[in-house]
């Protein structure tokens, strides 16, 4: 994705009727457009990072924020080169009722446990380096120069998002239900009835 | 992202019509619903002293998922009822190798170990919890929440119809950062 923050900002700007930001100064784009980017990764996970951790003998814990700094979902995980295979939660629970304790040389899996935790089964009894790849949080928007980070198919869905926002914040309600509707069905989201009754009153 | 910064977005893109008070607790009020899906997730370890069944989770636990024992692994929970039929009725009075917790008649932030247990222990508590600081991709749907509590209640600024736009746009992000799921 080559775009700048810059040049997607002049095109939403340009969008909401304020091409001289009057209305929403290009810093509250920008910070709208930024964290909207992120909402974006959380979805699709095509961005990715991965951290390197060395592990605690005997931890099978592992926290997201903490350990694994701008990441958001853990999408693989492996140590010495070797993929360790995703389970769940609750398998861990139907292979061991000792999964937090249990550790060997060998580990053979990981699971999410919430979203800000992962599992590593079992722990590993040495101090391997881990590699976790994970969705991440894109680069922050700090200046309109910043790189954008999102496949150019996403583009649209980063734009009318950012668009609606704008529009919610000048009070111009009257096409949201429409470019919601478009989000939705752009990402294979689907909101409740109540939710689009809500949208379309 | 800091709780302030969360609330100074909502007061952004309210225009300043919100009140600062109610957003602050409308922001408490949501993470505490968030906290009891499995999202914020963490743990807290306890010691376990030879004698002593009852213990306090830490203030900032919203809700106590799973007990594991360093000693006997993972503890069932139990209601009285339960813990009654395995034990006897003099359950409470039992010592040995916990492996089970009970959080009735006790207050919200205690558990008791059935039977007590007769050696020390650690604990870990796999736990929601409350904070001031959730990660970066949850911050704009908790914004978008904010803004249609705030627009919704009965104000010198009620507007229904911003409120509900808020609504929608907070269940999308909501579902796309996999908070909630697809109707």
């Amino acid at each position: 994705m080559a775009s700048t923050a810059g040049t997607l900002i002049d095109s939403i700007s340009r969008r909401v009727r304020d091409a001289n930001n009057t209305a929403h100064s290009r810093t509250v784009v920008r910070d709208i457009l930024d964290r909207v980017q992120v909402v974006v990764n959380a979805r699709q996970e095509y961005i990715l990072t991965d951290t390197i951790v060395t592990a605690v003998p005997g931890q099978t814990l592992y926290s997201v924020e903490t350990d694994l700094g701008s990441s958001i979902t853990v999408t693989e995980v492996k140590i010495a080169g070797r993929e360790l295979d995703e389970t769940t939660w609750a398998n861990l629970h139907r292979v061991s009722l000792t999964y937090l304790t249990d550790m060997s040389n060998t580990p053979g899996f990981w699971a999410k446990v919430g979203r800000s935790l992962v599992a590593i089964y079992p722990a590993p009894s040495y101090p391997v380096d881990i590699t976790f790849t994970a969705s991440k949080i894109t680069t922050p928007l700090n200046d309109d120069s910043i790189q954008l980070e999102f496949r150019a198919e996403d583009e649209d869905i980063v734009r009318e998002l950012t668009t609606a926002i704008l529009l919610l914040r000048q009070r111009d309600l009257d096409s949201l239900p429409e470019i919601i509707q478009r989000m939705q069905s752009k990402m294979n989201v689907q909101v409740s009835d109540q939710m689009q009754r809500n949208t379309a009153e | 992202m800091s709780k302030a910064t969360v609330l100074t977005l909502v007061t952004t893109l309210s225009l300043g019509q919100d009140d600062a008070a109610e957003t602050a607790i409308f922001y408490d009020e949501i993470v505490r619903e968030i906290g009891f899906l499995e999202v914020l997730t963490g743990t807290e370890t306890i010691a376990v002293s030879a004698g002593t069944a009852v213990y306090n989770v830490a203030p900032d636990t919203i809700r106590s998922i799973e007990f594991h024992s360093q000693n006997s692994g993972f503890l069932t929970k139990a209601d009285g009822k339960g813990l009654g039929s395995l034990f006897g009725a003099d359950w409470r009075n039992r010592t040995g190798t916990p492996i089970g917790v009970s959080m009735d008649y006790e207050d919200d932030d205690s558990f008791r170990l059935v039977p007590s247990p007769n050696t020390d222990d650690t604990l870990t508590l796999i736990r929601t919890e409350r904070r001031d600081d959730v990660p970066t991709w949850l911050e704009l749907p908790i914004v978008f929440e904010i803004l249609s509590r705030e627009f919704s209640r009965e104000s010198d600024h009620q507007d229904v119809e911003l409120s509900s736009a808020s609504r929608a746009i907070s269940n999308l992000l909501f579902i796309m950062t996999g908070v909630k799921e697809n109707a």
